[in-house]
């Protein structure tokens, strides 16, 4: 996507990976804010992570 | 409804309308040439999505693309999970364009490519993620033209909204990037301090102007700002930079149509000739600054009379061994700020995060000579909460410089807004009246001074957190500079004056 | 800066969970007194709004602000969100003895709800007239610069009565539509006859985009602002109370059943939360506290917040006596 950054204009939709507790400061903003129940890929394996990314997965 | 946002920026879309099919709706559609046979069967309840195009085509993929929005989510009713992924998150919510990532230092990179090659913006809060990734990360998210904030990202406020670490600051016309999350943290509070406002505040992260990164995403937020009508002035924060790093930055500033106020806290800098760029030497001087430009006026940085008085008798009382600063921080940028006042007035400062390496101490060991302990660095925070919620260690160190007879005076800096404790004020009170009153019974006089790094607008509440404070007996001034400046004085007396600025 | 992460309370769920409802509106509370069944008018993202006999009740998850029909639910951390509970329009909905059966297998009970009553007194004193417009002035400058203008946002210019430099952008078909029907209802207004009121009201309602359209969160500024001061001014029998009634029966048949329900609330003088905030510092707070509030009203919904705005700065206008120049300029 050419261009510039448009979050500085635009209504802020996050995505949140990680502690939740920073999704609920954004909901008390109004923000409307997706928790993702994130997971270690590959069992939190980092070496097999690593591998996969290799591969292309 | 987001939907009708959607449609009206695809190509070829004149206007998109999302409403409800009430009589009066119903009637201004019709005049406005939307067709009149679908909207004539439509009723209050109904939904209707009017869309204005160029041409077939361009009405063909608004409503395709209308039709991906409003497909319900693949979950059956009754079993709600959320989702696992980042992609399966931007399916529920197509919308989404920024992606707050927490995830360990070894997961981070992934999740912020994958959001970047979804046209994301990410704030990378994670820390550990090694250098190269990070090099990596930028060099995507410079081609695409999307905003990295981070690694190691504690703080930006985007639209008025926090995130992450940060305070509520009202809107205005100064804008901020910076590499330091307490640094802007101080900044934007001190701006609010003084009745002005912020239009944004980008975290870059911690390391964005090292050589190896080179300052992609101060570049992109001055960038920016600079396009960003509601900006006025421009403030840059950061440690001093990697040189190379460093004069990219001035000659990308000094080319801005808008004023720019530099602070990279404590290196030897001067404004390229004739650049217009403003340098200020501390926090706190950059906030001036950047009011000044904004439009306030000149506000002296005279501290008041009756603190310097108190500062004074506190002095005299000194006894004989009391001779040193003692500053517990759990803003980084601000332990170091500090070290750079202190280190004018009264000479070499100690610290785990030293401005001269000769003064290195370990954190945890007990403080020696003028000292300023960052608590927030990884010795004390592996394996528990950030000192600017948990101040059990803090306070336990309170008590420490109090048993210590060398201890003139404890320097304190305290965070409010999102991501700090509920009440700083009611977790440092019990902590400082003890060692007060420890201190008294060893016939030692003990001063305690603080700054609030906060707005009436945080949940913690200034005012508020100020008069707890105050009433457990510690000394508020309005900014770390001048409570470290104070700090100075009620070590060393008189004898610091000349050298201070602000003292008339 | 490495962080522990907070330690999340973990719900397995087995069985029924039970949810505690955080907040309860005045008018919820009255709807959800008696055991009874109620019909489910719509499931959304954020909210299930319930038709009860005694009128509608907004099951909403308690980010979303306090209001006078709202029931604000902490929900368990594996619900996303309200519509994740699968229910539709239709279904059924039982309160027995105090406790809410939301069906997905949440049951809602009543009690540690706080009670959101808003009070229509003011802490503090109005401020004078001069006191005011500046505040409206800090207000509609704020809403033009951050609000959304795909409602009646781009009317907000055209407010205030100096013929200044200030621009809210193009009009859409909605701001045309609504420019002179709210002209007309000010207009009605400063007449003060009864006739004339209803029949511009009724002529205002259910224009623009939302599940509460444009107009009538306008309305519903106007009539709260209308309200608000004429209680705190000691006025009786003032045409606030004219407008209020016309608002009341000019909603019913003519826009959602949510937005009649709003509507009907504000009539009476209850807001939500963020709309009596930003009506307290406009009349008696400072020019810092109203730009905080109207970016808190500002970041309610799409354009409902920029349009409420909208509404509430006409109703000031009126009640300190002034014209705006909706109707063709000054």
């Amino acid at each position: 996507m050419p261009g510039k950054s448009s979050i500085l204009t635009e209504t802020l939709v996050v995505v949140n990976i990680g502690v939740s507790t920073f999704a609920d400061d954004l909901r008390t903003q109004n923000v409307d804010v997706v928790q993702v129940d994130w997971r270690p890929p590959a069992g939190g394996d980092v070496e097999m992570m690593k591998l996969l990314e290799k591969l292309g997965t | 409804m987001k939907i009708s946002n959607a449609l009206s920026k695809l190509p070829g879309v004149a206007q998109a309308a999302v409403v409800m099919a009430t009589e009066l709706n119903r009637r201004v559609l019709s005049e406005a040439g939307f067709a009149d046979a679908v909207i004539g069967q439509a009723s209050t309840s109904d939904m209707v999505v009017a869309v204005e195009a160029a041409d077939g085509a361009s009405l063909d993929s608004a409503f395709a693309e209308m039709e991906k929005m409003l497909k319900p989510s693949e979950k059956k009713p009754g079993e709600a999970s959320p989702p696992t992924s980042l992609d399966e998150a931007v399916e529920r919510r197509p919308d989404s364009n920024l992606a707050f990532i927490s995830v360990p230092g070894q997961f981070a990179k992934r999740e912020a490519m994958r959001a970047l090659s979804k046209g994301m913006d990410v704030f990378l809060f994670s820390s550990n993620v090694t250098r190269e990734e990070e090099v990596e990360l930028k060099a995507v998210s410079k081609e695409k033209g999307l905003l990295l904030m981070g690694p190691d990202c504690g703080t930006s406020i985007i639209n008025h909204k926090v995130l992450g670490f940060g305070n509520t600051i009202r809107a205005g016309t100064i804008g901020i990037v910076s590499a330091s999350g307490t640094g802007l943290q101080e900044v934007s509070t001190l701006v609010h301090k003084a009745g002005l406002g912020i239009t944004q505040a980008i975290g870059t992260g911690g390391s964005d102007l090292s050589e190896e990164v080179g300052g992609i995403t101060m570049i992109q937020g001055l960038d920016l700002l600079e396009a960003d009508a509601a900006t006025k002035v421009i403030v840059l924060i950061s440690k001093p930079p990697g040189p190379r790093t460093m004069q990219k930055i001035l000659s990308v500033a000094a080319g801005s149509k808008k004023p720019v106020v530099v602070n990279f806290l404590g290196g030897e800098v001067t404004a390229p000739k004739g650049s217009g760029l403003r340098m200020a030497g501390t926090l706190e001087e950059a906030a001036s600054i950047a009011c000044e430009l904004a439009g306030a006026k000149h506000v002296s940085a005279e501290l008041p009379s009756e603190i310097l008085s108190q500062a004074r008798v506190a002095n005299e009382r000194l006894s004989v061994s009391q001779k040193y600063v003692r500053g517990l921080f759990s803003g980084g940028t601000l332990c170091y700020e500090s070290q750079v006042i202190l280190r004018d007035l009264l000479g070499e400062v100690y610290s785990n995060a030293p401005l001269n390496p000769t003064y290195m101490v370990q954190g945890e060991a007990p403080s020696k000579g003028h000292c300023c302990i960052d608590m927030g660095s990884e010795e004390f925070v592996e394996g528990r909460p950030h000192p600017m919620i948990d101040f059990s260690l803090r306070n336990i160190r309170v008590l420490q410089e109090a048993k210590d007879a060398e201890t003139a005076v404890v320097l304190l800096d305290v965070e409010l807004g999102f991501g700090s404790n509920d009440d700083p004020a009611g977790q440092l009170s019990p902590a400082i009246g003890k060692a007060m009153d420890f201190a008294k019974g060893a016939g030692r006089s003990l001063t305690v001074v603080a700054s609030v790094i906060g707005t009436d607008g945080d949940a913690q509440g200034l005012a508020k957190q100020e008069e707890v404070l105050r009433k457990a007996g510690v000394l508020i001034l309005p900014s770390n500079a001048q409570a470290t400046r104070i700090a100075a004085l009620i070590a060393k007396g008189n004898a610091v004056l000349p050298k201070m600025a602000g003292v008339g | 800066m490495t962080r522990d992460s907070r330690s999340d309370e973990v719900m397995v769920p087995c069985g029924r969970p039970t949810v505690a409802a955080t907040s309860i509106g005045v008018a919820a509370l009255s709807r959800l007194e008696r055991d009874g069944v109620g019909t489910i008018e719509g499931s959304y993202r954020d909210a299930l709004n319930v038709n009860f006999a005694r009128g509608m009740v907004s099951f909403v998850r308690d980010h979303v602000q306090k209001g006078p029909i709202n029931v604000g639910l902490r929900l368990p951390p594996d619900m996303l969100d309200m519509s994740s509970l699968g229910l539709k329009a239709g279904g059924e909905v039982k309160v027995r003895g105090g406790s809410v059966e939301l069906g997905g297998g949440l049951e809602v009970t009543l009690a540690p709800a706080e009670l959101y009553a808003p009070d229509t007194h003011f802490n503090k004193e109005i401020g004078s007239e001069a006191e005011i417009a500046d505040n409206l002035d800090v207000m509609v400058r704020t809403a033009i610069e951050h609000g959304n203008t795909t409602g009646l946002g781009s009317l907000l210019a055209l407010i205030l009565d100096e013929a200044s430099s200030l621009n809210s952008g193009p009009l859409n078909m909605f701001a045309l539509a609504g420019l002179r029907r709210l002209a007309r209802v000010e207009n009605a207004y400063g007449r003060g006859e009864r006739g004339d009121i209803a029949g511009a009201v009724r002529d205002c309602i259910g224009l623009g985009p939302g599940l509460t359209p444009s107009s009538d969160d306008a309305l519903a500024g106007m009539i709260l602002a209308c309200l608000l001061f004429e209680a705190n001014r000691g006025i009786e029998n003032g045409p606030a109370r004219v407008l209020a009634r016309a608002i009341e029966e000019g909603a019913i048949g003519r826009t959602t059943p949510l937005s009649q329900e709003y509507l009907a609330q504000a009539a009476r003088g209850r807001g939500g939360e963020v709309a009596m905030a930003l009506c307290e510092e406009l009349f008696t707070g400072a020019p810092a506290s109203v730009e905080r509030e109207t970016l808190r009203m500002l970041a309610l919904g799409e354009s409902s917040g920029t349009d409420t705005v909208v509404g509430i700065a006409i109703g000031t206008m009126l009640s300190i006596g002034r014209r705006t120049r909706l109707d063709g300029g000054v």
